[in-house]
């Protein structure tokens, strides 16, 4: 594929709940999953790719995240990968976008899995992590509104399980 | 009026629930929306709190379990132990062995598979030779013949104290810490305390046991984890369990000072022995776990043992003699499968990987032997008619005291108290550290980037060569003087370090510890460990130092009753030697099961 095609070229995506998506294909492209059924499907035919999986609100959020990054350079190989992975910190525009309620959140980590676009999974991943990180359980109970099902027995137990080694 | 009222309003209710309910999800998100519109504003507030809750999820408990493992990978392990106690499948995930084993891959912590102990192969014997006092640590460029205190030459103290003694605190009170952080609060003895009772359901990374019997066989990295952290912190508040070996009545123990020490593991099983080598011409195979001498490694050397090095089933012995000879550990004959010469006065110390050995001597001078094909094939019995040559690989203004070996470099440490560096494949010096110390320097132990050396100046210097800074322990530390030489051949500049490169800012001094606990002598050995350094003294003490910071982290004195000559540490255990004939062991791991610990 010519990267002039590619730039004129729109692809069209169908939700879960029957919303037509209608985006250039360097923008959805992103996704590598949709990258690979186009692939499949050959330049040609003009058919629509189906998301069973996700619906059209967040595949719109998504789709605002790849037209933000669609010039992004191809994922680098693995060493910068490990250093990305390293720190929890987000890119200023990647966290204005994740301010999301948690039902959204939730929603594009699994939608960003589904399409596979490792940067996008990995900003919904290091949200939920700084999210628990340096919280007391109690607060991640509150935050996330768990109910703790531990007998207080078997809390105890796994207190001090977790505080034999600790540097006191 | 009441009731009729309210059977009139429950039925419209019902009506209407029902056609709500037929609506589609979108109208009905719709229809919602125009009613809330329609509240005034405090009611849409109270509706939104009213509804916080619901637009809650437990993200993590959501999600299957990859991307779940995902997220919590991006955590410390101090929010792990948080999130166990969340709820019962956060604790499943956080508690996941994949997470603990990438926190302990970080960390460097192998898991070891347990093994069942080896059978001991006795070689008694002993030798008695007494020779002219020839302690390893030569003369000093404008100091010759530097000796601290005229050692006894005969008759050293034998007395060894008790061989299991808690030391809660080091032994000296001029540490000034605290009663409170004695041996009662330690963590090692409130887990004997709390061994938790064993549960189906809830043991699996609770304290191991004491005794090492129910070692579980599948790697469990979070035990392994909290193990390291536990030793880790036993090294900070000093928990040591002190012990000796060379105790009177143990048979077969050393006869003379005892000059080098070194832990080593058996690649094959991972089993940890002491190797100890002494002025008596011999070394020593100890047992850690029994106490007892295993082999003894002799007849080769007509000289004291001052250096020895073990490697990859090998072990390489200097001597005063000038000779050095290689061992193999895999075999039991009485004799070393090689013998160097070239030195042209006592080895001072020799080091040696796969590739190369290296050596220096109070002659000057540091030599090389390669090890082309590497050590196993140059070594090989069939190889025997091609002699392998110590070559001489550098030279220095005063005596080498001792030689380090990290990768493909090669440092010196001297009398002339500079360090010298060499690339070991080309032999082309790279990098030269002159007045490194305001003394000569007598000990060095290099894990590339970090150059650790200890000098006669009584103080141990730190220092990074990839980021060219460092600590020191002296207030007034000389200034970093790196120069790079020119290559003889080209004449350019070899090395890094081009000259309009700074050199990072002064060396900190280890977060200004009182001078009276630094050592008042010259530090003989120093031992890089995993997160502590290690340095034993003429002034009778061994310390521990914190490898990042240099602050003093334990000062182990009272226990030499001279001076200290070599020092080893691990994860587990700080080991030392010296003029009297002591080895003493420090030992964090009392108590609990480390069999699984790759030390």
């Amino acid at each position: 594929m010519s990267t002039t095609e590619d730039k004129t070229r729109k692809v069209k995506l169908v939700t879960s709940d029957n919303e037509e998506f209608e985006v250039d294909w360097e923008v959805a492209t992103r996704s590598v999953l949709i990258k690979h059924m186009l692939e499949d499907i050959g330049e040609s035919e003009e058919q629509a790719i189906p998301l069973p999986n996700v619906t059209a609100n967040v595949l719109k959020k998504v789709l605002e995240w790849c037209e933000h990054h669609r010039k992004d350079p191809e994922p680098a190989p693995e060493s910068s990968d490990d250093n990305r992975k390293r720190t929890l910190e987000i890119g200023d525009w990647d966290a204005k976008f994740i301010q999301v309620d948690q039902e959204m959140l939730f929603e594009i980590i699994l939608a960003a899995n589904y399409l596979d676009i490792k940067a996008l999974l990995d900003v919904g991943c290091k949200t939920v992590a700084n999210m628990i990180k340096g919280k007391q359980p109690e607060e991640i109970r509150k935050m996330f509104n768990i109910v703790n099902d531990f007998t207080p027995e078997e809390e105890a137990q796994i207190k001090k399980e977790n505080e034999w080694a600790e540097d006191r | 009026m009441a009731y009729t009222d309210e059977g009139y309003v429950e039925h419209d209710e019902t009506n209407a629930q029902r056609g709500i309910d037929l609506l589609p999800l979108r109208d009905r998100e719709e229809l919602v929306y125009k009613l809330l519109a329609s509240l005034p504003r405090s009611q849409i507030a109270q509706v939104h709190r009213r509804l916080a809750t619901y637009v809650q999820v437990d993200i993590l408990a959501a999600l299957p379990d990859e991307l779940a493992l995902l997220v919590l990978s991006q955590l410390p392990w101090q929010s792990l132990l948080k999130c166990a106690l969340v709820s019962r499948r956060w604790r499943l995930l956080a508690n996941d062995n994949s997470l603990w084993h990438a926190l302990c891959d970080k960390e460097g912590w192998e898991w070891r598979k347990p093994t069942i102990s080896r059978s001991s192969n006795l070689l008694f014997r002993d030798a008695h030779v007494y020779d002219s006092d020839d302690e390893g640590v030569g003369e000093e460029e404008e100091d010759f013949g530097y000796v601290t205190q005229s050692p006894p030459a005969t008759g050293l103290s034998l007395s060894s104290s008790s061989s299991s003694e808690v030391v809660g605190l080091p032994a000296s009170p001029r540490i000034g810490q605290t009663s409170s952080k004695q041996t009662p609060s330690v963590p090692a003895l409130r887990l004997k305390l709390q061994i938790p009772p064993r549960r189906q359901t809830l043991n699996r990374h609770s304290a191991p046991p004491v005794l090492p019997n129910a070692e579980p066989s599948e790697p469990d990295y979070k035990l392994l984890h909290q193990t390291h952290r536990l030793l880790q912190a036993r090294f900070r508040h000093n928990a040591f369990r002190f012990s000796t070996l060379q105790t009177r009545g143990t048979p077969n123990t050393h006869t003379g000072i005892i000059y080098c020490l070194q832990l080593y593991s058996y690649a094959n099983d991972g089993h940890q022995v002491l190797f100890t080598g002494s002025k008596d011409r011999t070394v020593r195979e100890w047992n850690l776990r029994t106490g007892v001498v295993e082999r003894v490694f002799e007849g080769a050397h007509s000289g004291s043992i001052l250096s020895l090095c073990a490697h990859g089933d090998y072990l390489a012995t200097a001597g005063s003699d000038l000779r050095i000879c290689i061992w193999d550990l895999r075999d039991n004959r009485s004799a070393p499968v090689r013998v160097l010469t070239g030195h042209s006065d006592s080895v001072l110390c020799v080091r040696f990987d796969d590739q190369r050995l290296v050596s220096c001597s109070k002659d000057h001078t540091v030599r090389i032997c390669r090890f082309p094909g590497g050590i196993a094939a140059a070594l090989a019995p069939s190889s025997k008619t091609k002699p392998l040559a110590l070559e001489v690989l550098g030279s220095h203004r005063a005596a080498v005291n001792a030689v380090a070996l990290s990768g493909n470099l090669v440092i010196s440490a001297s009398g002339d108290k500079s360090l010298r560096m060499w690339d070991a494949s080309t032999g082309v010096q790279l990098r030269s550290f002159d007045a490194h110390h305001q003394r000569g320097i007598a000990s060095i132990d290099f894990a590339y980037p970090l150059v650790l050396t200890g000098s006669s100046d009584c103080h141990l210097r730190a220092y990074d060569i990839e980021k060219r800074r460092g600590w020191c322990t002296s207030d007034e530390p000389p200034p970093l003087k790196e120069s790079t030489s020119l290559c003889e051949a080209c004449g350019g500049s070899v090395g890094a370090l081009s000259p309009s490169e700074g050199i990072d800012g002064p060396s900190r001094r280890g977060s200004m510890i009182p001078r009276e606990m630094m050592h008042t002598n010259l530090v003989r050995s120093v031992a890089l460990g995993p997160h502590f350094v290690a340095s034993g003294s003429y002034d009778q003490s061994v310390k521990i130092w914190d490898k990042e910071t240099g602050a003093l982290v334990a000062d182990l004195a009272g226990k030499h009753d001279a001076r200290v000559f070599s020092v080893d540490i691990d994860y587990s255990k700080i080991v030392s030697c010296g003029e009297d004939q002591k080895i003493c062991i420090w030992d964090v791991s009392y108590g609990i099961d480390t069999s699984f610990v790759k030390l």
